[in-house]
């Protein structure tokens, strides 16, 4: 589903990714660790599409993500690829319901097109209490059930997460795991996070270290 | 403290634009705020240096009156009267009836007895014309302005055609345009023009050498405590009663025009003030907004306030101290171009001297006050908590309530100027601009956050597809930037469109005066004959003849010119300006300002001084016409007419030769349009350049400071773009999406700035009725 092939990437002479290649298969819950500075959330960033890697290809479902056009770029982001930051997921001045509806309104659709599934969210996440609060007004783990509930909203087919339980207390990190962990179970989304903690990246069916910008064990 | 100086100037190498706008910000607001003082400080220097220059001429000044029955005047009555108390110096003035040779520009000559004139004027210059027997009938000192007009020089020889003959001067010397030679542009010596007219009026020559006939007489009086005695003494004397006698108080002539000028240029002043104030705020408030967590970080880190404060005082000083230095220096050739403009003798130094402390403390002290006030707000930040991830729309920055004060403000100054005397009305007018421009400030913002909730309810009521304008409606209803952005605009576009219409209104108004006649006139000297001659003549359209006196006093104050009209009225500068009905007798046609300054409607009585005799008018009509212009019929109070204008229908050089010529042949001659408006284009093109000048500068910084701040705002707003592009936005639509806020807060800025221009405009229309000046007609 998710192919990455012989990806290298510097910054300023310095290799952040060396030859990395994996494949990610549908229903996977893939964790990326590895110490600071080893290039995960590089890693992530060219898997998304976010950063072009130096060389290397990524296939999403057969399609090369360096010959998409800007265009298709967007709308593959809007529907095949959900993801998540560690904090400052949200459009401040939009209130929480606005920030899950925010790829539906890019995509040109109605509001009302999405009630079903805006439903189904509300519920799987435990959101409904935050759906007229701005972001400043929600605690970190509202923010990122909120964020995480927007990357859903298209039924994508991989949601990638870095560090999403960084900023959290153990309970929120519980919760958000546990919802990642149904998410991939229920809706049968497959999910590649990044993450230095072992607590977290133990919910994963595959966990990957990276060193030096190498894979070294999966 | 040192961390946090070296966090300060990395940011600033980092992002060094942030701080180089800021600088020319405050650098083009010290360079305003000085040259606008400076010139506040050159009109107040120039009024008071013409009081002095008026009163050089003498503290008693006699000339003969418009009805008097004869023109000329004797210094032996008036040296009778004056006795022992003072000096009296004999003037005789031709004006406008010689012609340079080769030019078709005037020039007036003044004929003095030079040796007796010393005391009368400070500047001396007559010592260095070195006037002798010899040389009495051919030397001539000339004015620099004249020097300058016909290229010039100590030596040279100035042909004049005078007395029906051409007669070569000698340049003596060069004098400063002081004292007669204010007034006149060349001074000669009056035995030399006597001898020349003994020969040919020989009745001249039976005046003694020390009674000879002249045009005006000034007194000098060895004490101005006795200046009130003797100007009773000649009063009383029955050889003046049909003299004009004026005591020459140079500050109460002045006085209206030292205070309309000044006023003018102090409301342009504290507009442009205003201006430089909002957008230094505005661009200040920007960034303050992004170094709030900034601060809270230091503190967490263990700096304290008084650290923070220290650094962040030291930045604002760095920026204030470079935009002042960088003001300065943009300053002085903006000064020395405004010196350039009006060509006055103000030193530079004297100009920089009153200008400084206005340059140097009003924009880093501005700084300094946004950066307090930060702090002050910034302090009670909780660490982690900065300002941008506070919840924008429950610290809204404008409430209903906020405005309250401001309208109140304005309405209270609005009743002040309906209630106040009308010459008084200026100083509410003042206060009433800046309430407005509050209120306006404050008002746009709540009309875009209106516009933006109507607009979001209308679109989800409706559940549409549009959800770029959905998202940019959000943003404006959401996004306190936006809208701050919006208000700036707002406001500077209303004040430059403001400054623009009245701008185009004085265009309007001085072009009525200065635009091309459809006559040239003559001097009052011609004949009946010469008049019919020119009646008859068939290039000839129209015969107008003009009674001209400025400076009317009004019983409310302000001055006003009368006019006086016989003839074809379709000569005078533009119809539309001429009453519907003309007025007979004692009636009296009067513009709607000063009628208004008057107190007076249609149907009221009007006593005015016209040539120094009092008249009851009845107002028949009051005009809505621009220049402030009474009419009346000068024929009815024994007047006699100034001027006559003679329309051709050929404009054509052998014509205007030939009427020239029978002009001379009769005695007269054809003087230019300036001859009537003295240096008054002169005067309205130097004020028009310097406002334009103004103009181009505030649009310079508002320029600059929009620029400022839009790119803080979209600095601000670089995390939300990255948000957006993963959320499947191309880079083109997110700039679509900025393109989209703007397209909706436009019409908002738009409306509400021309709907405070108007208010603005009427502001302004009103207070300026103070001088009985009428802006917009």
């Amino acid at each position: 589903m998710l192919i990455a092939k012989n990806l290298y990437k510097s910054y300023k002479n310095r290799e952040i990714l060396h030859d990395v290649s994996l494949a990610v298969k549908a229903g996977d819950f893939v964790s990326i660790m590895g110490e600071s500075g080893s290039g995960k959330s590089t890693l992530l960033a060219v898997l998304a599409g976010n950063l072009a890697p130096d060389s290397g290809t990524v296939l999403l479902d057969g399609q090369d993500l360096a010959a998409l056009s800007e265009r298709d770029m967007a709308a593959l982001r809007r529907t095949k690829l959900g993801f998540v930051y560690q904090s400052l997921n949200l459009i401040p001045t939009l209130t929480g319901r606005d920030n899950i509806l925010l790829p539906l309104y890019l995509g040109g659709k109605r509001a009302g097109d999405a009630a079903e599934k805006l439903n189904e969210l509300t519920e799987l996440l435990g959101i409904a209490g935050v759906f007229d609060a701005f972001p400043a007004e929600m605690s970190g783990g509202e923010q990122q059930r909120v964020a995480i509930a927007r990357s859903l909203l298209y039924d994508p087919a991989v949601l990638m997460l870095d560090e999403p339980t960084g900023s959290l207390d153990s309970a929120s990190t519980r919760q958000v795991m546990e919802l990642l962990t149904r998410i991939n179970r229920e809706l049968g989304v497959c999910v590649i996070q990044v993450t230095h903690s072992r607590e977290a990246a133990a919910y994963g069916n595959r966990i990957l270290t990276l060193v030096d910008g190498r894979i070294s064990a999966q | 403290m040192k961390l946090f100086l070296k966090h300060v100037t990395r940011a600033m190498l980092r992002r060094p634009w942030r701080p180089l706008l800021l600088a020319l910000t405050v650098t083009l607001a010290v360079a305003l705020a000085m040259t606008a003082t400076g010139l506040s400080v050159m009109l107040y220097d120039n009024a008071l240096h013409n009081i002095r220059l008026k009163q050089e001429m003498g503290d008693i000044r006699i000339t003969p009156r418009g009805d008097s029955g004869t023109r000329f005047l004797w210094s032996e009555d008036v040296e009778n009267a004056v006795g022992e108390d003072g000096e009296v110096l004999g003037e005789f003035r031709l004006s406008g009836l010689a012609l340079y040779e080769g030019e078709e520009r005037l020039l007036t000559i003044s004929a003095l007895d030079l040796y007796e004139a010393d005391r009368f004027f400070e500047f001396q210059y007559l010592a260095m014309g070195e006037f002798t027997t010899q040389n009495l009938s051919r030397a001539a000192i000339i004015s620099e302005s004249t020097a300058k007009t016909y290229g010039l020089r100590v030596g040279d020889i100035l042909t004049v055609h005078l007395l029906q003959q051409d007669i070569a001067y000698t340049v003596q010397a060069i004098a400063k345009d002081t004292g007669a030679l204010r007034e006149a542009g060349m001074l000669i010596s009056l035995s030399g023009v006597l001898m020349m007219l003994s020969e040919q009026l020989p009745v001249i020559g039976t005046f003694g050498d020390s009674d000879y006939p002249y045009t005006r007489l000034l007194v000098k009086a060895d004490d101005p405590a006795k200046i009130p005695e003797i100007l009773t003494r000649i009063t009383s004397s029955d050889l003046f009663a049909d003299k004009l006698v004026q005591h020459v108080d140079g500050a109460a002539e002045l006085d209206f025009w030292l205070v309309m000028q000044l006023t003018v240029i102090f409301v342009v002043t504290l507009l442009l003030l205003m201006l430089c104030g909002v957008l230094m705020t505005g661009t200040l408030h920007m960034i303050h907004r992004q170094r709030a967590q900034e601060y809270a970080l230091f503190r967490s880190i263990g700096a304290t306030r008084r650290q923070i404060h220290a650094a962040v005082y030291m930045e604002s000083g760095i920026i204030a101290f470079v935009g002042t230095v960088g003001g300065i220096l943009l300053s002085l050739p903006m000064l020395l171009g405004v010196i350039g403009i009006y060509g006055w003798e103000t030193s530079l130094a004297r100009l920089a001297l009153a200008a400084l402390p206005m340059g140097i403390c009003f924009p880093p002290l501005l700084t300094y006050l946004c950066t307090a006030l930060h702090l002050r707000r910034a302090d009670h930040l909780e660490v982690g908590r900065g300002e941008a991830a506070t919840p924008l729309p429950r610290r809204a920055e404008c409430t209903r309530k906020t405005v309250l004060l401001p309208l109140g403000l304005t309405l209270l100054f609005a009743l002040l100027g309906i209630l106040l005397p009308v010459k008084l009305r200026i100083f509410s007018m003042v206060a009433l601009l800046f309430s407005q421009t509050w209120l306006i400030f404050l008002v746009t913002s709540l009309c875009l956050k209106g516009m933006a909730r109507y607009l979001e309810k209308l679109l989800e009521h409706r559940d549409t597809r549009q959800g770029g304008w959905l998202l940019a409606i959000k943003g404006l209803h959401n996004h306190t930037a936006i809208r701050h952005i919006g208000r700036m605009l707002t406001v500077l576009c209303m004040l430059i469109a403001t400054v623009v219409c009245c701008r185009h209104s004085l265009v309007q108004y001085f072009d009525i005066l200065t635009g091309d006649a459809p006559f040239m006139m003559l001097t009052s000297s011609m004949s009946e004959e010469l008049q019919e001659s020119f009646e008859q003549d068939e290039a000839v359209t129209g015969v107008l003849q003009v009674t001209y006196v400025s400076g009317v006093a009004l019983p409310n104050g302000g001055r006003a010119t009368a006019i006086s009209l016989s003839g074809d009225m379709g000569l005078w500068f533009d119809p539309a300006l001429v009453p519907r009905h003309y007025p007979v007798g004692q009636e009296l046609a009067i513009s709607r300002g000063l009628a208004t300054l008057a107190g007076v409607r249609e149907g009221d009585t009007l006593t005015l001084v016209l040539d120094g005799v009092s008249h009851t008018f009845t107002v028949t009509e009051v005009m809505p016409i621009q220049p402030n212009f009474i009419y009346f019929d000068a024929t009815a109070l024994g007047i006699k007419h100034d001027l006559t204008c003679v329309g051709t229908a050929d404009e054509s050089a052998a014509t205007v030769q030939r009427l020239q010529n029978m002009a001379e042949m009769g005695g007269s001659a054809i003087l230019p349009l300036s001859a009537l408006l003295g240096t008054g284009p002169e005067t309205a093109t130097s004020h028009l350049t310097l406002l334009r000048y103004a103009l181009i500068i505030a649009a310079l910084l508002s320029l600059v400071g929009c620029l400022n701040i839009v790119l803080e705002h979209l600095h601000e707003r670089r995390g939300e773009g990255s948000i957006l592009r993963l959320c499947g936005m191309t880079r083109g639509r997110l700039y679509l999406l900025y393109a989209r806020e703007l397209l909706l807060t436009l019409p908002v800025v738009l409306t509400v700035a021309a709907t405070g221009t108007a208010l603005l405009c009427l502001a302004v229309h009103f207070g300026v009725g103070s001088f009985g000046m009428v802006l917009f007609v």
